[in-house]
């Protein structure tokens, strides 16, 4: 993998396949808030037995643990799904007014999604489906799986969101696809499927300079495709579309979120993987419990084997400049890293570390290996600390 | 089972500062090859106990300095060759060991290795042989008992002792291809011009400061020319004598003592021209490379406070599914 790594984000049509149910799925949810449920309680798919929570599959709960979720630590619950049981019914699908009304306010709210500020607000919004790290191909195989209903999804989100036109970030690549969607009011622009072109900040600020947009907002392609959906329906989305890449290549599944690691691993050849990485090989989290379940961040899960692992060094910085010049936000990464190596987080802020998007380019790029995210990491978390101090 | 964890990103370009020394050291493979055609085994002595003087400190220093950063990458020995491209053929031993051996220590070592030197580091080596024996490195006297098939004359010293309507016996074709007395790599011109492009084209080094350091020749040494045509050379002379072609591509870039910021770059790279050639005419040294570079390499942390500010690239998200 090492010696071909490439920036191009255009990756083939590989349909997404479904995977069966895992035996266990994790749901995160604050022990605080559902005192009243038991393990061994029966629970029903979409029932909302705790006002907020509503239950994904139907099963049984087996346990209430903590686990890392993301990298924080979760109260979770653990619910055996029923085989077959609660099959798909088909909700009843609501109108939409043409102004934004009680009734959707509320169906979206029993999904999850209070967006009333974003509603109110004069704010562009800009939908993307261009990927947000390599080795994830989830946008662009949504644009391509969904572009006959997209047309109708983005009237819905215009009424939803009380909006004249909405923006709209295609891949290069997929332009074709959706062009014809300018004239309905969608302002598509195309992005150069290149990391890290896809990164949320990176794509507004892009955005911001072709079409001066006011104070944007940015949605990925599948969330919003849910939020429409919940609108119709007043139900949340469970699925989440993942890109595997493991030794033997790249692939696209639907799971339910709360499906742990393990169980998308299965017919991987986890025995030799020695790191399991979720949200691409640049800015993603490598976990260390294979439990983890899915959330709505984990776009992809990337297995790494002996071969592909860099370890961690901690060379001394020959001063290259390699890493100011990747840097997308223009840091002088060299000396922030040194600043920070030594202790001097305050020298750290002055070089405005605070703006760095944890890209992760210049590690990439650093000829000595140094880890220097992790550096950026630690000066922004201890200037947090410090501020936090000072306004005590 | 256990897995690995890390913090992002979980790849890494592979290229590594062996590669960078080793890409270095390949540069200047053609001004080598050159020296060896041309010098034989004066040259070939000359390198090899550069290199070897260069390792060995190296391994020492980090011994007594307790300094155990990094395994060995190559660095002594693109350090080695560089020094021993700047050094006339007939040099004495003790005066190599002497110069690798302060290059590595007061050039390098002593402020914590690689990376962190405020001069580079061949060039404090240099300058100190060169003000202490200058007899030694003087090109002139120590090709007297040569017969190289041209004129044995330094253009320089030509230059400086008789100005610039003598120079014109010496052609800039020959200049070129390196048939002058000097350094027995650094007069390698043509060859040292290959070496600096392929290190373009591989991104080792970037192009402003070489590109400003031959403006800044150029531009100078045109203003004097324009003054006084019988007494100032030409800038084209200056470009092709001395250590303009070496210090060009191979001594000004050095990574830890030249600036990171662009604009810094393009200020240092004019600076050391401009230097040059006000060496070369108004003091008493023939060729002022090695001190205008190590002059403008006081200014280094200076033009680094010239870099653009950071970019504010805050946005805000809406939905589930964001970090
Ligand atoms: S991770 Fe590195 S390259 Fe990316 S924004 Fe931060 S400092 Fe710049
Ligand atoms: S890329 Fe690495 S070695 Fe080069 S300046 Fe940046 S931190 Fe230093």
């Amino acid at each position: 993998m090492k010696k071909e790594i490439k920036f191009n984000q255009e990756y083939d049509d590989i349909k997404i396949v479904e995977l069966p149910l895992p035996e266990h799925i994790f749901l995160p949810a604050n022990r605080k808030n559902n005192k009243n449920l038991e393990v061994g309680d029966k629970i029903n798919k979409f029932d909302e037995v705790v006002p907020g929570l509503i239950f994904p599959v139907t099963g049984e709960i087996r346990e209430f643990l903590k686990m890392y979720v993301d990298g924080v630590e979760t109260d979770v619950i653990k619910i055996a799904p029923v085989k077959n049981g609660g099959d798909e019914d088909n909700p009843e699908r609501n109108d939409i007014a043409d102004k934004p009304d009680d009734n959707l306010l509320l169906r979206l709210k029993r999904s999850g999604y209070i967006l009333e500020s974003i509603i109110d607000s004069d704010s562009d919004i800009v939908v993307s489906a261009v990927d947000t790290d390599l080795l994830c191909s989830v946008s662009q195989q949504i644009l391509r799986e969904n572009r006959k209903d997209l047309n109708q999804n983005f009237e819905l989100f215009k009424k939803i969101f009380n909006r004249e036109k909405i923006h709209f970030a295609v891949p290069e690549h997929l332009f074709d696809m959706v062009w014809k969607l300018q004239s309905r009011g969608v302002n598509v622009f195309k992005v150069k499927p290149n990391y890290p072109n896809g990164i949320p900040e990176i794509l507004i600020n892009s955005a911001i300079e072709k079409n001066s947009l006011k104070s944007p907002l940015y949605l990925k392609l599948e969330e919003f495709l849910n939020i429409c959906d919940a609108a119709v329906t007043g139900r949340p989305n469970f699925k989440k579309v993942i890109t595997l890449t493991d030794i033997n290549g790249m692939r696209n599944i639907n799971v339910i979120k709360g499906t742990p690691l393990s169980h998308i691993l299965k017919d991987s050849d986890v025995s030799s993987a020695v790191k399991v990485v979720t949200g691409g090989p640049l800015r993603g989290y490598a976990n260390f419990d294979l439990d983890t379940p899915v959330t709505d961040i984990t776009d992809s899960v990337y297995v790494q084997y002996e071969k592909d692992v860099i370890r961690a060094v901690n060379n001394q910085c020959i001063n290259c400049g390699r890493c100011n010049g990747h840097c997308p936000v223009n840091l002088s990464v060299n000396l922030i890293t040194r600043y920070s190596e030594f202790s001097l987080f305050e020298k750290c802020r002055d070089l405005g570390v605070d703006n760095c998007i944890e890209c992760g380019l210049c590690s990439f790029y650093c000829p000595t290996g140094r880890s220097l995210v992790q550096l950026i990491r630690l000066a922004k978390s201890e200037i947090k600390n410090l501020e936090g101090e000072i306004e005590q | 089972m256990k897995l690995i964890v890390s913090s992002p990103p979980h790849w890494h370009s592979g290229y590594s500062e062996k590669k960078i020394n080793l890409d270095f050291i390949i540069g200047l493979m053609p001004a080598l090859i050159h020296s060896l055609y041309f010098f034989g085994m004066h040259a070939a002595r000359v390198i090899a106990l550069c290199v070897a003087v260069a390792i060995l400190s190296e391994v020492i220093l980090r011994k007594i300095f307790k300094n155990n950063i990094g395994p060995f990458n190559g660095s002594a020995v693109y350090l080695g060759i560089l020094f021993s491209m700047l050094l006339p053929p007939t040099s004495p031993y003790w005066l190599i060991v002497f110069g690798v051996f302060l290059s590595i220590f007061i050039g390098r070592e002593i402020f914590g290795g690689i990376g962190s030197n405020p001069f580079s580091p061949v060039l404090v080596g240099m300058a100190i042989l060169e003000l202490s024996w200058p007899s030694h490195l003087n090109v002139n006297l120590t090709s007297v008992n040569y017969n190289l098939g041209f004129d044995c004359h330094s253009p320089l010293t030509a230059l400086k002792s008789a100005g610039a309507d003598y120079t014109s016996k010496f052609s800039f074709f020959e200049l070129g291809i390196g048939n002058q007395v000097g350094g027995i790599g650094s007069v390698a011109i043509i060859f040292l011009i290959i070496g600096g492009i392929y290190l373009l084209i591989r991104k080792v080094i970037r192009w402003e400061i070489p590109l400003f350091f031959a403006l800044g020749v150029i531009g100078m040494s045109a203003i004097f020319n324009a003054i006084d045509p019988h007494n100032f050379a030409c800038p084209w002379f200056h470009l092709l004598t001395g250590n303009i072609a070496i210090g060009m591509f191979f001594l000004s870039t050095d990574y830890a003592s030249s600036p990171f910021s662009n604009p810094g770059k393009i200020i240092f790279g004019l600076g050391c021209g401009i230097l040059t050639v006000l060496f070369r005419v108004l003091s008493v040294h023939e060729d002022g490379v090695i001190y205008a570079i190590l002059i403008m390499n006081l200014f280094t942390p200076m033009l680094d406070k010239l870099v653009g500010r950071p970019k504010m690239l805050k946005t805000a998200y809406f939905g589930r599914g964001i970090k």
